[in-house]
């Protein structure tokens, strides 16, 4: 811990102990009931419907400004992430046990909130709350697009909604967006209103692959959960029991995965797939453009400009490699030619008539073509 | 009914999940910078961004003919050498293997119009020439890995007097079998587009497309379970390295990746003997080197179908298969992978060279 700083291990550990104490407290207590008070605005106490979802996430809050950003944090953060989608299942497993339902209702009663999560995203209805239960691996899944997104300098869409523009997606609304953007431009502007126009096309387009895209996994969640109801009552007839939180989401895991399997396999995968990532290219090309036409402006080099200096560079390093290696050839035969030379015989008064010299060897491989 | 758990079970299982991550928090920070590559070397050539690697074994080598590992692009190579315990390079060095490796670096803008061409014409065959010129051989022994195989398999038809052997590790030759998710994905994108957008691709994609092979694991699943092992310092460094390795992905030269996924993927040309790289077009019958063709038969990237299909592809008349009852990493870092892969391609090329 040699990069934190006396104060960093101070907050750290303080926070540490908060967090500790939290869950010591709860354990004197051994009140099942109870769910640990992790400070003002979280965690409610006693009888309350259990808050380990927040907790966590508080938690993280708290001691993660201490933490040295690096490959650790990541990974830490994302077991955190994937802790609490864990906790939001031990909070719906426990207030269902709570109210003393059997272990069926429980059951159902879970994969019917699953269920019900799903149909909403696929009636767009929450899309904006998709990352909560979205994949089934939390915010993990999209945190993973930002991150492509991030990669192509598209920070500004990695905040907006599930990695697109946080827009109303209802059919009227986007019935509306068109018919603005179909609007023919007028006047001194005309032109730039156009491409303004067409690029706000192009994000619309985008909004809607990723819309398509997202609307896909929550279908596959829906089959998803109907899989495992399958699954459960094949475990019943086998008087089998899920014995562990965890057992229930290694089950889980391992049904979405067969479903998933299945899923991208399919026709409409390729295309909701191959459609995201098309309508995301075809923006990012319309933003360029847009950003080169104001760097054109004002003199500065473009994209245009550097790709065409960095395929100049290319060819040149070509270039080098063949000289280089037909150097590399004439030194070999002249060291050759020298080592002759110097085991040779003196030369007779009279030479020879000479031989013909040997032609230089090409490429064996039959199917070279030039 | 199967679930069967009282509050109290439930709330004692949420507990030990929290203590667990609360400790494994403070053994994280504590685990400091993870080391990649364990076995010695020394980089004998460079060029541009590439570095030619060759390992130093604690005994002198038995085949003379030394052996040159491709790797992929796609990901960084000391996945071969990821620890101690765990290293197909050490394995191959003391089944006797004189062993070097390119390590390609991270391509930036200014290698966007690297092709196939300059790779393989270019850089492989300039490194094949320094070990050929320093060892004194005609021919080396060649081993590609995933990416890197079919590369292999590409140079070989084009400079066969140059390899003695090959050996193609997890690598795919049939890109379209009906089990193969990646190739299904890419056959709607417009690759096109997406190279002359972005020019180079960034890792982050490769990264976000290989985790969604088997998302629920592969970003859930695995995090929960490393909870439980967090309390281990030996163990969450091992698992810190793989995550490392795992997101440690250079961008990928975008006129290289433009005729990888194209003429690979979208079109399946290496089997049909279509793909053309620089002067040459790649018939797959001109790999006259005894080959050994080793895959794992629960690949999820690169299917055994797709490697199978390596069989009768080529001209050799010494065509070996080696199954290996795991994955894609597993074939590199299992324990079950080190008492078996290395020494059996250590036994084979002896056995040839």
């Amino acid at each position: 811990m040699a990069d934190w700083s006396e104060e960093m291990m101070k907050n750290w550990s303080d926070a540490q102990q908060r967090y500790w104490n939290a869950w010591s407290d709860l354990s004197k207590m051994g009140q099942p009931q109870a769910v640990p008070n992790f400070g003002a605005g979280f965690g409610s106490g006693f009888g309350a419907a259990p808050a380990w979802t927040q907790g966590l996430e508080q938690w993280w809050k708290a001691v993660s400004p201490h933490t040295v950003p690096g490959a650790s944090t990541d990974a830490f953060q994302r077991m955190v992430e994937m802790g609490k989608v864990y906790m939001n299942l031990a909070e719906n497993a426990y207030k269902v046990q709570q109210t003393g339902s059997n272990g069926t209702d429980a059951m159902n009663a879970w994969m019917d909130a699953m269920e019900t999560g799903f149909r909403q995203c696929c009636g767009q209805l929450e899309m904006g709350k998709f990352t909560a239960h979205g994949f089934g691996v939390g915010q993990a899944a999209l945190d993973s697009w930002q991150r492509v997104l991030g990669s192509m300098g598209m920070q500004a869409f990695q905040q907006m909604g599930a990695g697109g523009f946080h827009m109303p997606t209802s059919e009227n609304w986007s019935e509306q967006l068109n018919k603005v953007l179909g609007t023919p431009a007028v006047g001194y502007n005309r032109e730039s209103q156009e491409r303004l126009q067409a690029l706000a096309k192009l994000g619309a387009n985008y909004q809607e692959a990723m819309d398509d895209y997202l609307k896909a996994f929550a279908k596959q969640g829906i089959e998803s959960v109907q899989a495992l109801r399958e699954r459960v009552n094949t475990l019943r007839s086998e008087g089998k029991k899920i014995n562990s939180l965890r057992e229930l989401y290694d089950l889980w895991v391992d049904v979405n995965e067969q479903v998933y399997a299945k899923f991208a396999m399919t026709d409409e995968y390729q295309v909701v797939y191959g459609d995201l990532v098309n309508a995301l290219m075809a923006l990012k090309q319309g933003i360029n453009a847009e950003l080169d036409s104001v760097y054109e402006s004002a003199n500065l080099p473009t994209r245009k400009d550097l790709n065409a200096a960095f395929e100049k560079q290319q060819e040149m390093r070509r270039e080098n490699r063949t000289l280089r290696k037909q150097l590399q050839e004439l030194s070999r035969k002249v060291d050759a030619l020298a080592a002759v030379q110097n085991t040779a015989p003196p030369a007779a008064p009279a030479a020879p008539k000479p031989k013909a010299a040997a032609k230089p060897k090409t490429p064996s491989a039959s199917t070279k073509n030039a | 009914m199967p679930f069967q758990m009282r509050p109290d079970e439930i709330l004692n299982e949420v507990k030990t999940f929290n203590e667990k991550l609360a400790q494994g928090m403070t053994n994280l920070m504590e685990v400091g910078e993870i080391s990649s590559g364990v076995t010695p070397f020394e980089v004998v050539y460079t060029e541009d961004k590439l570095k030619l690697l060759h390992y130093t074994g604690t005994t002198e080598p038995t085949n003379k003919v030394p052996m040159l590992i491709v790797y992929a692009l796609v990901n960084r190579p000391y996945m071969t050498d990821i620890q101690e315990n765990r290293s197909t390079i050490k394995g191959l060095l003391d089944a006797g293997q004189d062993v070097y490796l390119i390590d390609w670096g991270y391509p930036d803008a200014s290698d966007r119009y690297l092709t196939i061409d300059d790779y393989l014409n270019g850089y492989l065959d300039n490194c094949v020439d320094e070990i050929r010129a320093r060892h004194n051989v005609d021919a080396v022994n060649l081993l590609g890995i995933c990416q890197g195989g079919a590369f292999s398999l590409c140079y070989s038809a084009m400079h066969p007097e140059k390899v003695k052997n090959l050996v193609t590790m997890v690598t795919p030759v049939d890109y379209q079998t009906p089990d193969n998710m990646l190739s299904h994905w890419v056959q709607n994108i417009d690759i096109d587009q997406l190279v002359d957008t972005i020019g180079n691709i960034p890792g982050e994609m490769l990264n976000w497309t290989f985790l969604n092979l088997k998302p629920y694991q592969l970003m859930g699943q695995k995090y929960l379970g490393m909870v439980d092992v967090m309390g281990d310092s030996q163990t969450l460094k091992n698992f810190m390295r793989m995550e490392k390795w795992i997101f440690d992905s250079p961008d990928q030269a975008g006129e290289t990746f433009r005729q990888f996924i194209k003429d690979f993927f979208q079109q399946n040309k290496l089997l049909k003997g279509e793909v053309q790289i620089g002067n040459y077009t790649i018939d797959l019958k001109n790999v006259t080197a005894p080959v050994l063709n080793i895959f794992a038969e629960q690949d999820h990237l690169v299917p055994p179908d797709a490697s199978r299909a390596l069989k009768g592809a080529t001209g050799s008349s010494d065509y070996t298969e080696l199954s290996f009852k795991g994955g894609h990493i597993g074939i590199y870092v299992s324990g079950k992978a080190q008492k078996t892969i290395p020494p059996a391609i250590g036994e084979w090329l002896t056995a040839r060279s």
